[in-house]
């Protein structure tokens, strides 16, 4: 049986030791492409999705009476001009960009998180799961210190000769960790009270929705066995990524079956961001040694690059 | 850290944890519900709502899309087209297709009734410069959908496209 005091001790090694931070802080650098990669994809139809003027789908005002909840949105204090709405999406671009580099890094993922869920409440019908993911992670990001390594912000403080601390608290990062396997046991769940995930046939259908087609993978899609086999070892890859990655002896097995999914998913469909969001989430679930080994493997590989 | 701070920082955490739970619990009895409404009122001031439904319970039958039709006063019609992520490059998909497809399957939804008069209106903005010296009667919104065969009864092979789409013109909004 499990004692009070066990539990206590557990929670406090769970959430209050410290840790290294190089994983926390190359995940702000891969995010933060991402936030910025969305940025930057919103600007030929900003217009039509979030602007003020008389392109806009869904009018500034009926906004505010569809999504009427108590809620962020930076546009209800803004002047109602095409300029603001810019204004708007080029400092969402600008502070993610400044994320993603760690330079003023607190005070711009505060601010980037507010611009981004105040776009995302001015039009709401336009909205994935990337976009969802985004919003729940950069949430969590505000809270944690993502500026102490390979940041604009500890290369300042170096100069200074005060560096940062870069033995963190796990804190956030668990938060993080939490979020990303909630993802997982979420959808596996929804997906078992179906049928068609259950009888091996999800794969075929989603695999015939000709807006998310990307490119031909004529083999894998087109055999009923091999359509079965993908169906099921996505549900159970999703189900291991929600559950056995907190078992330290399978993390590594299961991030790699992850990784392998997420591209296999990234190559054939289009899902906006979500696949590269929760691609980059799997660095806070790695030792800064195994980090130190991808970065010296992607090393080598650059020169390759360049030779060839 | 002082017991404290330790005691609210673990207070922040299991409030989050709660949150990020409480859309995927179907919790709708009266007293849960209230016990909840500082949890929600939360989520929605940073909008933290999150399902994870995308292809859930199943994945979605049909291939869908949208036009609207604009009826003017010389009895003549035009059609305006939502783009189709289908029919889109990669540049375009990135930029704008991942957007209108999520859009056209919200928009087809009678649930989401509400944004239908908006969508009229945008696409009669689109068509305005096309047809400018007319004056336009009414706007149709149709639905157009193809459905892939079940699996065990025909096995369409990967990339086949839809000959044949139906229709159904499921709103009508009167500019006159």
């Amino acid at each position: 049986m499990l004692s009070l005091k066990t539990f206590v001790e557990g929670w406090d090694r769970f959430f209050y030791s410290t840790t290294d931070a190089t994983a926390l802080c190359s995940f702000r650098i891969m995010f933060g492409l991402f936030l910025f990669l969305n940025g930057i994809s919103l600007v030929e139809d900003f217009e039509v999705w979030f602007g003020i003027g008389s392109n806009a789908l869904v009018p500034l005002q009926d906004s505010f009476t569809f999504y009427k909840n108590f809620r962020i949105n930076i546009y209800k204090w803004l002047s109602p001009t095409e300029f603001s709405a810019w204004l708007v999406l080029v400092t969402y671009i600008a502070t993610s960009f400044f994320v993603m580099i760690g330079f003023k890094t607190r005070i711009s993922t505060i601010i980037c998180f507010i611009l981004m869920v105040s776009m995302q409440n001015r039009n709401y019908s336009i909205l994935n799961s990337g976009d969802t993911l985004m919003r729940c992670m950069l949430f969590l990001m505000m809270f944690a210190p993502t500026q102490v390594k390979y940041s604009v912000d500890a290369y300042l403080k170096k100069n200074k000769d005060e560096p940062f601390e870069t033995e963190i608290s796990i804190l956030t990062i668990r938060l993080l960790q939490l979020q990303f396997s909630l993802v997982y046991l979420a959808t596996t769940l929804f997906k078992l009270k179906g049928y068609d995930w259950v009888d091996g046939s999800a794969v075929y259908y989603t695999s015939r929705l000709v807006n998310f087609q990307r490119i031909v993978l004529p083999i894998v899609f087109d055999y009923p066995f091999l359509v079965k086999f993908a169906t099921w070892s996505a549900l159970f890859i999703e189900f291991a990524m929600g559950s056995l990655v907190w078992v330290k002896e399978l993390r590594l097995p299961v991030l790699i079956s992850g990784l392998l999914l997420h591209l296999l998913i990234e190559i054939s469909m289009s899902i906006g961001f979500f696949e590269w969001v929760m691609i980059s989430s799997y660095i806070l679930f790695l030792a800064p040694k195994e980090i130190f080994w991808l970065k010296a493997r992607f090393k080598l590989l650059l020169p390759q690059f360049g030779r060839a | 850290m002082s017991r404290a701070k330790k005691i609210l920082v673990s207070g922040f955490i299991l409030f989050n944890l709660l949150a990020m739970v409480r859309v995927h619990l179907p919790l709708e009895q009266p007293l849960l519900k209230s016990l909840y409404r500082p949890v929600d009122s939360y989520l929605n001031f940073f909008s933290l709502y999150q399902t994870w439904t995308m292809f859930a319970p199943n994945p979605s039958r049909a291939n869908v899309f949208l036009t609207a039709e604009v009826e003017f006063m010389d009895g003549t019609k035009d059609t305006y087209k939502f783009p189709k992520a289908s029919e889109l490059n990669m540049e375009d998909k990135f930029s704008f297709g991942e957007r209108y497809r999520v859009i056209s399957d919200v928009i087809r939804k009678d649930i989401n009734s509400f944004l239908w008069a908006d969508t009229a209106k945008f696409a009669l903005r689109k068509l305005r410069d096309s047809n400018y010296h007319k004056i336009p009667l009414r706007v149709h919104l149709v639905r157009h959908w193809s459905e892939i065969p079940d699996v065990n009864s025909k096995f369409i092979p990967h990339l086949t496209k839809s000959k044949s789409y139906d229709s159904y013109e499921f709103f009508t909004y009167e500019v006159l």
